[in-house]
């Protein structure tokens, strides 16, 4: 099957060289911040995790989102979801990917990250992140080749795959709970300490996922001949619709626990985040857009129709990527405990590297897409 | 054996000996986590008297930095100080204005740094004090975040400056805190802090063992009284202060 991603069109190879060229470029920054030191990026003391954590925090969320994708398929047999959940497997592969590749970019110590595995710890949280993620890949590598390679052959998938479909359920949903923990269990960091964190996280990943899913879905059936149908497109923007609402009001109870009770420090970060700090602007867009994207998804006579359903998934991405991609993270250390304001924002290095990282990250998945697209438009020619 | 073959039994002994090997580390570290506290008749703490430590002076600060091989980059938002002053606003009104304290690592009892560590480079020692192994950091951070005292700094460049060729200077990309001059300690002399406040005759830093009711440190803390920030949160900090 690997030997499909090796032919393609031209406007096929112009969109791999281009992400190639973008890699280039992240690379060669990234060498950069190896030799001089994290102090390239826009990191401080004071908020010394930045947009690299973000992100990670934030593909983790898509990749875990696979899940609403797996769930009615195989534990519902939800047939309309048969041809999409290939691509959700595939897209929860390439967004672990990513995810790795943001905490390698961030370490400070990168040649030494196998000590993770060298001095097991676990007392600590990031050591389940590190298994929970590297567990997910693992199985949806194993799950997505596997289905693949049989409907390659025409069969189905074969049964003593079944238990690893299973297992993968509840570990999607493990992966963003324990992503959750990282934030949620610090004494002191209180815009994190918060037990509905884990919640609020899967709500937003099954929002935010799903409507990436989505996206890619309507893009695969523009540009190759695999449709994964209109059903399940249509079936995934109710999931996105009832996820994203779930979010809103995650971060309403949010609001009213910090506000209500008035306690100063409960406050102090929605303050800066909403009240006048350097990332106020694109936290109200983000606002903005989720509200947008709620009006669109809980009309239906908006959401059922192609146009508005791509915009709406467009600002359900573009908010959550902002809400939990940056504003979660940085937000939880503004002010410092001292009560100060070191602002924060991506240094110009930093931005391509993460650039890079994307650029890794879509590579994979076109590689995987077109896999699934060759073999997919093969089985249904033959049908 | 074919490529497929080769690759399913090479996966399989590449992920058999990953656990073989890690299977003895992680039962220790379980054993490790059951124990309660070992009894040690050494716990390093500190009482820092406010009322002593004069407001502009920054001997201790500056004495700290050359012991320890810190270079001031001038910049602010990422230069690392072991000790630090920081004004902090007084709660109550009758006493409005600022106050100067001094804060360095609490080398807490009950430490979340040493917690957080995914690899166990940040530890604590069985005299109490909180350290970090700086060739097995791999510079993560998570220490930092779960300091509710930023009391941890992060190199994130070269030391360029390296003052005192007894002790080494660290590279980028590790986290950085007081170990109570873990090295001058070992040796039985006094911390870099403690000697410089002495020398100018204030005697505002007393260091000490917690665990000896007739050492210097325990008799100030039982004749006066003392205070710890944020003990609310549990993490049973080991420096005190006079006058807070």
């Amino acid at each position: 099957m690997i030997e499909k991603i090796f032919v393609g069109s031209k406007k096929y190879w112009f969109w791999v060289f281009s992400l190639m060229a973008l890699v280039g470029i992240g690379l060669c920054f990234y060498l950069e911040q190896f030799q001089y030191g994290l102090g390239i990026t826009g990191m401080s003391r004071d908020v010394s995790w930045g947009l690299y954590i973000g992100q990670f925090t934030f593909f983790v969320g898509v990749a875990a989102s696979a899940v609403m994708v797996v769930l009615p398929y195989y534990l519902h047999n939800h047939k309309a979801f048969g041809r999409i959940t290939i691509l959700g497997e595939f897209l929860a592969i390439a967004s672990v990917v990513v995810c790795l590749l943001f905490i390698l970019v961030d370490l400070g110590q990168p040649a030494r990250f196998l000590n993770i595995i060298l001095y097991p710890s676990p007392n600590s949280v990031m050591f389940w992140d590190m298994i929970a993620l590297n567990g997910y890949l693992f199985l949806n590598l194993l799950i997505g080749w596997t289905n693949l390679s049989a409907e390659y052959k025409g069969l189905s998938h074969p049964a003593w795959l079944k238990p690893f479909i299973y297992i993968s359920i509840p570990w999607a949903i493990s992966i963003h709970t324990v992503t959750a923990f990282i934030y949620a269990g610090l004494p002191g960091r209180h815009f994190w300490l918060t037990a509905i964190m884990a919640a609020r996280f899967l709500a937003s990943a099954f929002s935010s996922g799903p409507a990436l899913l989505v996206l890619l879905a309507l893009i695969m059936r523009r540009f190759s001949k695999f449709d994964p149908g209109k059903e399940a497109i249509f079936g995934l923007s109710k999931i996105i619709t009832y996820a994203m609402i779930a979010n809103v009001f995650f971060l309403g109870l949010e609001l009213f626990t910090c506000f209500y009770s008035g306690i100063p420090a409960h406050c102090h970060s929605f303050e800066y985040l909403y009240g006048g700090g350097r990332l106020t602007m694109i936290m109200w867009l983000s606002a903005l857009l989720a509200c947008l994207s709620l009006i669109l998804l809980i009309n239906p006579k908006t959401r059922n129709n192609t146009g508005w359903l791509t915009l709406s998934c467009c600002s359900v991405f573009a908010s959550l990527w902002i809400e939990k991609g940056f504003g979660l993270v940085v937000g939880g250390f503004i002010p410092n405990p001292l009560g100060k304001i070191t602002e924060y924002w991506p240094s110009l290095p930093e931005v391509f590297i993460a650039l890079g990282v994307w650029a890794i990250g879509l590579l994979i998945l076109t590689g995987l897409y077109k896999i699934a697209a060759e073999v997919k438009s093969q089985e249904s020619n033959a049908a | 054996m074919n490529r497929r073959e080769f690759l399913k039994k090479g996966g399989a002994l590449l992920v058999g000996s990953v656990c073989a090997y890690n299977s003895p580390s992680l039962l220790a570290t379980a054993c490790e986590l059951s124990k309660k506290g070992k009894k040690s008749n050494l716990k390093w703490g500190m009482v820092i008297d406010l009322n002593r430590c004069l407001q502009d002076c920054d001997e201790c600060i500056k004495a700290c930095r050359k012991e320890n091989n810190i270079t001031l980059h001038g910049d602010k938002k990422r230069d690392v100080h072991l000790i630090r002053k920081v004004r902090l606003k007084r709660e109550y009104p009758v006493n409005s204005g600022e106050k100067s304290v001094l804060l360095l690592c609490n080398h807490c009892d009950n430490p979340p740094c040493a917690q957080a560590c995914p690899v166990q480079a940040t530890y604590k020692r069985d005299d109490g004090i909180v350290i970090v192994d700086h060739h097995r950091c791999i510079g993560c951070r998570y220490c930092m975040i779960s300091c509710p005292y930023n009391a941890r700094y992060f190199n994130y460049r070269e030391n360029s400056k390296w003052s005192n060729k007894n002790h080494p200077k660290s590279a980028h990309g590790v986290p950085e805190s007081c170990d109570f001059c873990n090295h001058l300690l070992r040796q039985g002399k006094k911390l870099a802090c403690v000697a410089s406040c002495e020398r100018i005759g204030i005697k505002a830093i007393t260091f000490g063992n917690l665990n000896d009711p007739d050492s210097e440190i325990s008799r100030l803390i039982a004749n006066n009284t003392v205070k710890a920030i944020r003990e609310d949160l549990g993490t049973k900090p080991k420096v005190y202060y006079i006058g807070l």
